[in-house]
Parts: C-alpha cells; sequence; structure tokens
C-alpha cells in the first residue's frame, strides 16, 4: 500500500461501507414487508377456512337434524297406524266371536215347530214379492222336506188371496241343502236363486247389524252424521 | 488480493448474506400459512366434535322419548281391548237375543 492511495483507500472503503449498508438496508426492508405481509396472509387464510369449515358443518347438521325429524315423524305415524290396526282387528274379533256365539244358537230355531212352519211361509212370500215371478222352486234340509212343502202351498194362497194373482211354488226334492244352514230355505226361479237360510241370515247381519251392535254395547257415536 | 478484488468479495459477500435475510423471511411466510393451515383444521376439528355431542345427545333424548310414548301406546290399545271384550262379555246377550230375532223376523 502506497502512501498516495491511502485517501482513496478511505473513499473506496467508506463508498464500499455505504454499499453494503444499502444492500442490507434493502434486504431488510424487504424481509420486514415480506413477514408482514405473511403475518395478515396468515390470519385471512386461518378465518378463510375456519368460515368455511364452520358453514360446511352447520349445512352438513342441518340436514342430519333434518332427517331425523322426518324419520321421528315417519316412526310416530307407523305406531299410531299399527295401534289403529290392531284396535280394529280386536273389534272384528270380537264381534266374530259374538256372531259365532249366536250361530251356535241358530240350531234352536227349528225346533219350535209352529214358529218355525210360520217362519218358512214368510220366508216363501218375500221372496215371491220380491221375484215377482209365477213359477218359483224351493229347496230346504232334508229334515225340512215337509215343513217346506207345506210353506210353499201356504204361501202361494195367501199370496193369491192378497194380490189375487196365481203363483205356483214348488219344492224341489232333488236338491238338499246341507246341515250347516241351520234351517231356512232356498228360493229360485231358473238360475237366481234368493239365499233365505238361516246362516245365510245371519251372516248378512255381520255387516248390516254392525252399527246397532256398537250402539248397544258402547252408545251412540257422537260422531256419525248419517242415520238412513 | 488487490483492494478492487477485496472490494468485490466483501459485496459478493453482502448480497449474499441480504438474499439470506430475504430467504429467511421467505421461509417464515411458508411456516406461518402452514401453521395458520394447520390451526383452522384444528378448530374446524373441535367445532365438528362439538356439533357432533349436541346432535348426539339431542338424538338420545328424541329417542328415549319415542320409546315412552311408545309404551304409552302399547298400553293404551292393551286398555281398549280390555274394555271393548268387557262391553262384550256384558252385553252380548241382548245382542244375541236381537240378532236371532232378526233371523226369523220377515217383515
Amino acid at each position: 500500500m502506497s502512501q498516495s492511495r491511502e485517501l482513496s483507500d478511505e473513499q473506496v472503503g467508506r463508498e464500499l461501507e455505504k454499499m453494503m449498508a444499502f444492500i442490507k438496508q434493502e434486504a431488510s426492508e424487504k424481509a420486514k414487508e415480506i413477514r408482514l405481509k405473511a403475518d395478515e396472509e396468515a390470519s385471512k387464510e386461518k378465518s378463510r377456512l375456519v368460515q368455511e369449515g364452520s358453514d360446511a358443518i352447520e349445512a352438513d347438521y342441518e340436514k342430519k337434524y333434518k332427517s331425523l325429524s322426518q324419520s321421528q315423524q315417519i316412526q310416530r305415524s307407523q305406531v299410531a297406524n299399527k295401534t289403529r290396526l290392531r284396535i280394529l282387528a280386536s273389534q272384528q274379533q270380537l264381534i266374530d266371536d259374538l256372531f259365532d256365539e249366536t250361530e251356535k244358537q241358530l240350531a234352536g230355531v227349528s225346533k219350535d215347530k209352529g214358529k218355525y212352519k210360520t217362519l218358512l211361509k214368510g220366508l216363501v212370500l218375500e221372496s215371491v214379492e220380491r221375484f215377482g215371478v209365477p213359477t218359483l222352486m224351493v229347496q230346504a234340509r232334508k229334515e225340512d222336506a215337509a215343513a217346506a212343502a207345506e210353506a210353499a202351498a201356504e204361501a202361494a194362497k195367501e199370496y193369491k188371496s192378497k194380490t189375487g194373482k196365481e203363483c205356483k211354488i214348488t219344492h224341489d226334492e232333488s236338491t238338499c241343502l246341507g246341515p250347516d244352514v241351520y234351517g231356512g230355505l232356498v228360493i229360485t226361479s231358473g238360475k237366481i236363486a234368493i239365499d233365505n237360510t238361516l246362516a245365510a241370515r245371519l251372516d248378512e247381519l255381520r255387516t248390516e247389524a254392525l252399527p246397532d251392535i256398537r250402539e248397544k254395547l258402547v252408545g251412540k257415536n257422537i260422531n256419525r252424521k248419517f242415520y238412513d | 488480493m488487490s483492494q478492487k478484488t477485496q472490494g468485490i468479495q466483501q459485496l459478493l459477500e453482502a448480497e449474499r448474506k441480504a438474499a439470506e435475510i430475504v430467504q429467511s423471511a421467505r421461509d417464515y411466510r411458508t411456516t406461518q400459512l402452514r401453521a395458520a393451515r394447520d390451526d383452522a383444521k384444528k378448530l374446524i376439528e373441535d367445532k365438528k366434535k362439538e356439533a357432533e355431542g349436541k346432535y348426539n345427545s339431542y338424538a338420545n333424548q328424541n329417542s328415549s322419548g319415542s320409546k315412552s310414548a311408545e309404551q304409552q301406546a302399547e298400553k293404551d290399545v292393551e286398555d281398549r281391548v280390555k274394555a271393548m271384550t268387557a262391553a262384550l262379555a256384558k252385553g252380548k246377550d241382548p245382542v244375541i237375543k236381537d240378532l236371532l230375532a232378526a233371523v226369523v223376523t220377515v217383515e
């Protein structure tokens, strides 16, 4: 190092120092900016993600609650239906039992000969009026053959005296009704038949008599609107 | 070493250090973002657990409520069937009489 160069060395040195300081300064400022922005970005990103996540969770659970409420409703209505059906089934069973008991007593009807004959005659008469046709056949159980023939004759007579019209009612001996009809008659005109057996008449009541039975057992139905 | 080259070396060294400073700031950014995502994830997990907990306790309450409703319905059915059976047993005789009368009566 020569003496003549000392001053310019100092100058150079200072310039260098200045440049180095400048480089460092620039870097520090840039770094500071990057860090500041980084904090801001990170905070924003965190909020954004949390909000997104929360919204997704909310939507998810809203669906879950809704579906839960639906399945609860379905369950409630199923229980209600099941209950109603069970009660109806019980009612039906009780009514069936009642009719079965009644049926057992049908056998006793034909024992009172006098009343039975009157009944048979009435059944024939009713059928004559319903058919409106002058020729009819009457079917009966084996043991009722005689009573049936008699009823047919009596009915024809009464019909004539009431309406003046002739009618021919004969006992069809070729067909015998089974014992499970408990009595009564089947009246036919050609292919059409009116089933007036005791069993059939009771059967008709199985549906027809229900409102009446209900009333007798549990009293009037306050909700009923039609009484025709 | 000549002064020129020494100076240049010093400047290069300053540049190198400056680059380090900036890089360190960039690394900081990366770390912060990652931390933000991890934090967010954890917070969301916590919220989810909370929501799940609430939902489960609600569902349990309701299922026990509906069970007791079902039991009540069961009891109601039994009571009604008992009542019907009793009413029938009590009142059937006149009803049977009336039915038989209807069978044997022709208008």
